[in-house]
């Protein structure tokens, strides 16, 4: 239940179904909101929601102890999904008949994390059909973008999210951490003073935070994957700004009175009708 | 399993080797093993990240240089799990200049509303 302090926020409904609608209507729902808010998420308006919406609001509410209501369209969708609390272990993964629930990835389990990362990538190809010589594909960006939370967020919890929609052949699948996002990382392991739009240019450049000159290669090599070898669409969103990458035009968004705490990163990629060689994208 | 000489990675770690920090419980068993040549092996590993590739390789390199100057062979990878290995190894030896992002546009996050249209709206109401 809401207290006193809680603040109650009606979730947008994206204007259309194209990862640059979801972006607004993300932002929509979280501009004003601070990262610690308590906030009381209002599901009225949504008849359908996509991950990039629907897991920041989940880890948002996980953080702050925040709730949420939600009409009888979503519930049952919700519930499949474990949302908002998601699950940790592999059997809870493999529990589920319908959906892939939210996947709560922990630092300190070590190992295990790997190995529920592990389930979870057996689901997904699973679910989307395993078309030979495209695992690499699927499996390449989720695994970078995952590792990345546990070498620079300073996060102890990452969450990942996927919907594959068998009519439409694709897959939306979102990962986000609510560690010290991209300019945070630069200012304190390189004294750089950027903004969240430089910082985000400076991730997509590969300047990395660690010493080894060979480091820095996964968001964009991700990015590349994800939009050259399978032709699809993404998001990273860190603080005040978002990349977005739609329809082979990319660019810089600016997103004033919101901030993320840490990285949210949203992409879609159709389903590969064949093999697909990632190793050019990979430099 | 894990023999005299030879870790399972997969059984060690998992069938998909994503992380950077999980390759360190690979580290702790190979500095258990007595013998000097050690065998890493990837059978029913599916899947290695470049990341994560990039760990391994490292890994090599450390014993390598230690007083025991240990020797670690990667055996067993399929086709794919190679070719990362050897993707990483030839990008440490000569990397490749990075893309440069800063003519990337700037826009308000306003310039991505699309304007409500009559045939949107039926769009939205049938969505699903």
């Amino acid at each position: 239940m809401a207290n006193n302090d809680t603040a109650t926020r009606k979730v947008e409904r994206p204007q259309n179904e194209n990862l640059s609608s979801q972006l607004v209507a993300l932002y929509k729902t979280f501009r004003g909101i601070q990262p610690s808010q308590q906030v009381s998420f209002d599901f009225s308006l949504i008849t359908w929601i996509n991950p990039l919406m629907l897991l920041p609001i989940g880890a948002h509410i996980q953080t702050t102890s925040g709730n949420y209501s939600s009409p009888s369209a979503i519930s049952s969708y919700l519930s499949a999904i474990q949302f908002p609390h998601g699950v940790d272990t592999i059997d809870a993964l493999q529990q589920s008949k319908t959906y892939i629930p939210i996947g709560v990835l922990k630092r300190q389990a070590d190992v295990g994390r790997e190995r529920l990362e592990s389930a979870f990538l057996h689901l997904l190809t699973t679910t989307i059909g395993d078309t030979p010589g495209s695992r690499n594909a699927i499996y390449y960006p989720i695994s970078e973008l995952t590792t990345n939370i546990f070498d620079h967020s300073q996060s102890d919890t990452g969450w990942i999210l996927a919907q594959w929609y068998p009519n439409k052949k694709f897959l939306d699948l979102c990962i986000v951490d609510r560690g010290r996002g991209l300019a945070a990382t630069y200012q304190e392991e390189l004294g750089l003073t950027l903004t969240d739009d430089e910082a985000i240019r400076n991730a997509l450049q590969g300047v990395s935070t660690k010493k080894e000159r060979e480091r820095g290669y996964g968001v964009r090599t991700s990015k590349n994957v994800v939009c050259k070898a399978l032709g699809g669409s993404f998001t990273l969103i860190s603080g005040s700004a978002a990349y977005l990458v739609e329809q082979h035009s990319e660019k810089m968004v600016r997103l004033p009175q919101f901030s993320w705490p840490g990285v949210i990163i949203g992409y879609r990629i159709p389903q590969p009708d064949g093999p697909i060689d990632i190793t050019p994208h990979l430099e | 399993m894990n023999t005299n000489n030879t870790i399972n990675v997969a059984s060690v770690v998992a069938p998909v080797l994503s992380s950077r920090d999980v390759i360190s419980a690979l580290k702790t068993d190979i500095a258990k093993i007595p013998t000097q040549e050690i065998e890493l092996d990837f059978t029913a590993v599916e899947f290695v990240s470049r990341s994560a590739a990039h760990e391994l390789l490292r890994l090599k390199e450390w014993f390598a240089t230690q007083d025991q100057k240990k020797t670690i062979e990667f055996t067993n990878a399929n086709e794919e799990v190679a070719k990362m290995l050897r993707t990483v190894a030839s990008n440490r030896a000569i990397p490749k200049t990075p893309e440069n992002a800063e003519n990337i546009k700037t826009v308000s996050i306003n310039d991505l509303e699309t304007k409500p249209t009559t045939l949107g709206f039926l769009r939205r109401l049938f969505a699903n």
